[in-house]
């Protein structure tokens, strides 16, 4: 039987260190900005929640460390497919229900649910642009 | 896909948490490949077949169609 546990257990608890420095910085910076807002320091308090989520960004791309086993990349994936074919689903319903509002009643739906539809229209744009950019690079 | 992870396992007295270490991924990944509940990927199925010191046609069966 090969024997590969201390170097791959190593990795292992390297991996989960850097995963709980990753999400503590983001809790901690919102937690922490949270109390500052209360604090009424307002300004301190955006500054440390942005803080938090660039250690995140750091600690994600400034690492060579694998951060997700293939399994959780699996499900990472399978959940983000749900997510958007239900955004999409809701997106063409949505969409129709607005038309179908201004035609039968005169009225336009609320600006906040009509920019909320423009919204999701923008993330599937970027969808269909990071899409492209991974079928046709070189 | 079926596999024969967990017979080999408890052949060579070892945990979930074990086997984990010794191939690098999560003890949770362990658990759903020996449920048949996740397909390892051709690395991480030669991985453990080296590991287990046989061939990956030993520890793992395609779904016959």
């Amino acid at each position: 039987m090969t024997q590969t546990l201390s170097s791959n257990g190593g990795r292992l608890a390297t991996m989960r260190r850097y995963r709980r420095l990753m999400f503590g910085s983001v809790v901690g910076g919102v937690g922490l900005s949270l109390v500052l807002r209360f604090l009424d320091y307002p300004l301190i308090g955006e500054a440390v929640y942005l803080l938090g989520f660039a250690a995140f960004l750091v600690i994600w791309q400034g690492t060579s460390i694998t951060l997700m086993d293939e399994r959780e990349t699996e499900i990472e994936r399978r959940a983000s497919t749900v997510t958007l074919t239900v955004t999409a689903f809701g997106l063409i319903f949505a969409a129709s229900g607005a038309r179908i509002f201004h035609a039968v009643t005169g009225s336009t739906i609320p600006a906040w649910l009509h920019y909320t539809i423009y919204a999701f229209i923008a993330q599937f744009v970027l969808f269909g642009a990071a899409y492209a950019w991974f079928r046709y690079r070189p | 896909m079926k596999n024969h992870v967990r017979e080999r396992r408890t052949d060579a007295d070892l945990s979930q948490a074990d086997l984990a270490d010794a191939v690098g991924v999560t003890r949770q990944t362990i658990n759903a490949i020996e449920r048949e509940r996740y397909d390892p990927s051709l690395e991480l199925a030669f991985q453990l077949a080296d590991y287990f010191d046989c061939r990956i046609e030993d520890l793992f069966e395609p779904d016959v169609q």
